[in-house]
């Protein structure tokens, strides 16, 4: 039970985590990561209030 | 942009790098992709070439249409761009890459393959030279390239008609992405009394009011502009962004 309460801790955070976009704080981030992936960088440029 | 949670979050993060920049901050950045409005969307290869843009906001399924759309026509275009290679002339190759290079913003490099597409196809072919000419001008008007320009307008005169509001578009969207609002207001406004009922007349009326907004700074041109688009085009794509934006 209690093996099974802290699996069910563990695993709810995670799921929550994957389910977020997860944002590069710059360009240069991004493109760094994208070349050792080998994935297109999505750059979304908005604008405040 | 508004992002929802659960599987489309997890494939984006599968999928592409993402990154999120504040256009107030951001100028290097914006400059070099000329952006001038947000929402703005971009997919950049890995190393920071434009792929494809797009201005927002859209919906969730929108949103991935194009996302998908542009990363099925990035590996076409790959492919294509090997087999080239071999068949440098080919008309079909040659549109197929040059009409990337346009949706890229890579103006030199589409002129050289959308002139070839166009010189290959022929005016046998109506459909298919008058869809050549009409991304050559396009791509000839952002690049500022007369010569290429006028090849498109005469070889638009032979094959079709009606792609000349197309181009004329293009030239005015060329002022605006270079910051020239007030210019670029002006034409927009001339375009729309003469090709008002064109099919590209949605996506005239659309970028008018962001001249005018970035023009003056103040939202009434925008609005006025705006409701003229929902109210001729309600169904178009360029009405429902409107749309979106006026509703926040």
């Amino acid at each position: 039970m209690l093996r099974y309460a802290l699996a069910l801790l563990v695993a709810v955070p995670l799921a929550a985590a994957e389910s977020k976009v997860t944002w590069k704080k710059t360009l240069d981030e991004a493109l760094s990561e994208a070349k050792s992936s080998h994935r297109l960088v999505l750059v979304d440029f908005f604008a405040e209030g | 942009m508004t992002y929802p949670d659960g599987e489309f979050g997890t494939w984006v993060n599968e999928t592409f790098v993402a990154v999120k920049l504040n256009l107030k901050d951001a100028g290097v950045e914006a400059q070099k992709y000329g952006v001038v409005w947000a929402p703005w969307l971009l997919l950049v290869d890995e190393n920071g070439e434009q792929i494809s843009w797009t201005v927002g906001p859209l919906s969730p399924s929108d949103y991935r249409a194009w996302l998908e759309r542009v990363q099925l026509d990035h590996t076409s275009f790959q492919d294509t761009a090997k087999l080239l290679a071999v068949d440098p002339n080919n008309p079909d190759m040659n549109m197929m890459v040059g009409k990337h290079y346009l949706e890229a913003g890579n103006w030199k490099k589409a002129i050289e393959h959308l002139t070839v597409a166009m010189k290959g196809t022929g005016v046998a072919k109506a459909d298919t030279c008058m869809d050549a000419c009409i991304a050559l001008g396009k791509a000839a008007a952002r690049a500022g390239d007369t010569a290429a320009l006028q090849a498109a307008i005469d070889c638009l005169g032979k094959c079709a008609k009606g792609g000349e509001a197309s181009v004329a578009l293009e030239r005015v969207h060329a002022k605006l992405f270079a910051g020239q609002f007030e210019d670029a207001a002006k034409e927009y406004d001339s375009l729309l009394k003469e090709h008002g009922t064109d099919a590209c007349a949605a996506e005239a009326w659309y970028w008018y009011g962001v001249a005018q907004y970035q023009a003056t700074k103040k939202p009434d041109g925008l609005m006025e502009a705006w409701q003229k688009l929902i109210e001729i085009a309600p169904d178009s794509e360029w009405a429902k962004r409107a749309s979106m934006t006026i509703s926040k």
